[in-house]
């Protein structure tokens, strides 16, 4: 019994040991800068540094939310993200779920690559490339054209360029996406499957049946973890692809600090920055909250 | 009674935790609150600071000087090479080249500085930058009378030429640097016309008015003027994001404004941008628009060597673009020169430059930068070390003066990296790269300009070509300059909190207006929120800046009369 005892604490101190050089990184480049937070009240000066610069109160956030050019930032970002989650969400599940019943395999695998390959294109190629197929005399207009509807500016247009802007994200992740839910679909146990089939469920009635219950737990995670993000309208892709036609719908938050950061108001960048956490955050134990109140606990990410 | 005495030590556990977490807590709040200087405590040291005795220094030529410099934006520079063995040996210093590209400066230098690495040497490229620089306490402020006594001739080939430097490298009430000019800054850069379109649409002459320009327009879009039966043409586009500067810079000229700058109307000073002939140019341009005339890219097109604007004018989609009639276009030797290009893809095709368009006031001209350029500024941490900033204002000034230093700093070794194009004729037959330097990358690694941004108005000259120099005196006439009041829009000191966000709040207005989605009357809307959102802020100081400006040049020792005439607003 003793000894048992103590190797299990032997075995705890190796494992601890071994997540000790992992938690110091975590400690050192996620959790000491946030005390770099601290910026968002000062009047910050780099040549004194942090901590010496002078406190500057609320000031920072008083000009943050003075200025018509922020809470415009902000409507952007929130309209972006809402219309990315409530459309993008649903875009993977439909993918693996369809993926799930193809049963050649080669064919399946193709369309996995070719769906999955476009997440490890970084924006600033993918921005170029969609000008071009999206430009007046694009092969996007081309095919438009081919049903005897004018051009359409789908760049410089505040509607056209949402859409484009929220579908080039859901057709750049939904591979990667699916990736999750294929993995959650082969955990299912193919006994109930088999039950069913016995009771006489037909195939559609599987997938709502079984399939969809239970995908219902990692759906509930992913959704928790993308509200998090609901403040980030993803900046590399808005960055490389907006234009002065569009500032009113497509200036988002990161942009906004970016402009903030190289003019060196780092004051503003940070409170702008902290605001955002802060939303991002509160999202995300409020909705957690919400879901184990009402699954007695049982579902959540912690 | 073993559970209940379980529950009260839990209990006592928990409260125990919660006090030491709010002393640790509160320890930390007591710390951060005593590091923090106090804003009056920050103001003293910043007076303190800067007291350099420049009376007492004393700059012992024999002493060796290890110089920190950052030049200009050099992407493929090299430490070391021709240029910077003659600088050191002819000054006494080791040279240590800070090496960036021009993105660089944007966003690798404030890293750089708030990591503590701060040059000796600081080339500034905008005052906005200069002004944060200054604000983040890098830069070391130098008295008028020190760059008097130590680059006399720099500072007077300075104010002879482009004194309004100077506000470029101010800023709440010192003066942080050195400015540098640019003699070519000055000339007018008019539009370029598809010569053979004029010819093959019936135009004989290049159009001089807004009503021949229009005209031109017209049937460059309708008269297939490029024969291939297909009406895909159109008269012009612009770039209404990045090249601010220079999008429709001639038809905003022909109504007198510079919509982007500050102008002087009426004894004071007011942004160009909300300016009522602003409207009047903002009129035509929708007009044109809606006539099908410009382009409706002209949104997403881009200015630039290679980017959208160049290959459509290149293909045969738009036959005129504004701000464009430079000598290198026309260079029949430069196999990248436009006309060539344009040759080698179509042989029929020609350039010819344009005129600035007469408006309906009689008015013509376009905007450009003017003379003004860089600022040359310090390290602040030099104020330990003034003999550096002495000995760093000789090198600078003998540049001015010396032609062979002047010629090796921004050219290199004759013979090496440059001979006359005409050894028998000398210096006016021009200057031309030898190879492998007239590669851009080779020249870069070369160090070539890296220490010298600064300019002389005689030597400019003298080593231009005569067709060169007959170019600009035939095409590129100052007269039809328009320049900021200021020199450079950016210049306030409010510019770093409005100005980025204003100026794309009205490309994107103007831009709307243009294209119909928005009436005209939502300028005058705009005009208000120009004002309110700190325009009216912006326009106080830039008064105020245009009248210091007088003050400043007393100090500095500008002669009243050779004085620019600032771009004046009738």
């Amino acid at each position: 019994m003793n000894t048992h005892k103590t190797s299990r604490n032997r075995t705890q101190r190796e494992w601890l040991g071994m997540l000790a050089p992992c938690f110091l990184l975590l400690l050192l480049f996620n959790y000491i800068p946030m005390l770099g937070n601290i910026i968002a009240f000062k009047d910050f000066r780099l040549d004194l540094g942090i901590l010496a610069s002078p406190w500057n109160g609320l000031e920072n956030f008083r000009q943050l939310f003075s200025g018509a050019d922020f809470m415009a930032a902000v409507k952007n970002t929130i309209v972006i993200s809402v219309l990315r989650l409530g459309i993008g969400f649903w875009a993977p599940i439909i993918l693996a779920l369809l993926l799930n019943e193809i049963r050649i395999k080669w064919f399946k695998r193709t369309i996995q690559t070719v769906t999955y390959l476009p997440y490890f294109f970084s924006w600033v190629i993918l921005g170029g490339i969609f000008l071009m197929v999206f430009s007046l005399r694009g092969p996007a207009n081309m095919i438009v054209s081919l049903f005897g509807v004018d051009p359409i500016t789908f760049l410089t247009n505040d509607r056209w360029f949402l859409a484009l802007l929220i579908g080039s994200a859901i057709w750049q992740g939904v591979g990667y996406g699916a990736v999750i839910y294929l993995a959650a679909l082969s955990g299912i146990p193919v006994q109930l499957y088999e039950a069913a089939a016995v009771d006489g469920a037909g195939h559609w009635q599987q997938m709502l049946k079984i399939t969809l219950p239970c995908l219902v737990p990692t759906m509930i995670v992913l959704f928790i973890l993308s509200l998090g993000q609901i403040m980030s309208a993803g900046f590399d892709q808005v960055y490389n692809l907006y234009n002065p036609m569009v500032y009113d719908v497509a200036d988002i938050i990161d942009t906004y600090v970016l402009r903030r950061l190289q003019t060196m108001d780092f004051g503003l960048a940070t409170a702008a920055g902290l605001f955002k956490s802060v939303i991002g955050l509160t999202l995300v134990v409020g909705t957690n909250m919400i879901v184990r109140r009402m699954s007695n606990g049982e579902r959540g990410v912690w | 009674m073993d559970k209940e005495g379980n529950m009260t030590y839990q209990k006592y556990y928990r409260i125990l935790c919660a006090c030491l977490l709010a002393a640790i807590l509160a320890t930390i709040v007591w710390v951060l609150h005593r590091c923090a200087l106090s804003k009056e405590e920050v103001a003293r040291r910043d007076a303190a600071a800067t007291d350099v005795d420049w009376a007492s220094v004393v700059d012992n030529p024999s002493e060796r000087l290890t110089i920190h410099w950052l030049g200009m934006p050099n992407p493929g520079g090299v430490d070391g090479g021709w240029i910077e063995e003659q600088l050191e040996a002819r000054f006494n210093v080791e040279l240590c080249p800070v090496i960036l590209d021009y993105k660089g400066y944007s966003t690798k230098k404030p890293l750089m500085f708030a990591a503590g690495d701060v040059p000796d040497v600081i080339l500034e490229n905008d005052p906005i930058v200069l002004q944060r620089d200054a604000f983040h306490g890098f830069l070391l402020d130098i008295p008028y009378e020190v760059l008097r006594e130590h680059a006399p001739h720099y500072v007077r080939d300075l104010n002879d030429n482009a004194p309004i430097g100077w506000l470029y490298a101010y800023w709440n009430g010192r003066n942080y640097g050195l400015p540098t000019w640019q003699e070519g800054g000055g000339l007018s850069v008019p539009g370029v016309w598809r010569a053979d379109w004029l010819q093959a649409v019936g135009i004989d002459e290049v159009p001089e008015t807004l009503e021949e320009m229009h005209e031109a327009f017209r049937r460059f879009t309708f008269d297939d003027p490029d024969g291939n039966g297909v009406q895909d043409t159109f008269g012009f586009s612009g770039d209404a994001q990045s090249w601010w500067w220079a999008s429709f810079q001639d038809i905003f000229g022909a109504y007198g404004v510079t919509p982007y700058d500050w102008q002087v109307t009426d004894g004071r000073v007011a942004w160009g941008g909300v300016l009522p002939e602003a409207k009047e140019a903002l009129a035509l341009l929708r007009q044109w628009y809606a006539e099908g005339l410009l382009d409706p890219e002209f949104v997403t097109d881009t200015y630039g060597s290679g980017k959208s604007l160049d290959r459509k004018l290149l293909n045969g989609v738009i036959g005129y673009r504004a701000f464009s009639a430079y000598f290198n276009y026309f260079d029949s030797s430069n196999p990248a020169g436009m006309n060539n290009m344009l040759q080698k893809l179509n042989p029929k095709g020609r350039f010819v430059p344009g005129k600035f368009p007469i408006g309906p006031g009689g008015r013509r001209g376009g905007r450009v930068w003017g003379k003004g350029g860089w600022i040359i500024a310090f390290g602040k941490h030099l104020k330990d070390q003034p003999e550096k900033v002495v000995r760093v204002l000789h090198m600078l000034d003998a540049m001015v003066v010396d032609e062979d230093l002047f010629l090796a700093t921004k050219y290199g070794q004759r013979g090496v990296h440059w001979d006359y194009r005409l050894p028998e004729v000398g210096p006016s037959g021009g200057l031309m790269p030898l190879p492998p330097y007239d590669d851009a990358n080779q020249a870069q690694q070369a160090m070539l300009r890296f220490y010298n941004p600064g300019e002389n108005a005689k030597f400019y000259m003298k080593y231009k070509t005569q067709r060169k120099l007959d170019f600009m005196r035939q095409h590129q006439n100052p007269k039809w300059s328009l320049t900021d009041a200021l020199g450079k829009p950016d210049v306030v000191p409010s510019a770093s909190q409005y100005m980025g966000d204003l100026r794309g709040r009205q490309m994107t207005v103007y831009a709307e207006i243009i294209r119909g989605d928005k009436s005209l009357e939502a300028f005058d809307a705009f005009v208000k929120e120009w004002h309110s959102r700190g325009g009216e802020v912006m326009t106080k100081e830039a008064n105020d800046m245009y009248r210091m400006r007088e003050t400043i040049y007393r100090q500095v020792g500008v002669n009243p009369q050779t004085l620019e005439a600032p771009n004046e607003h009738p």
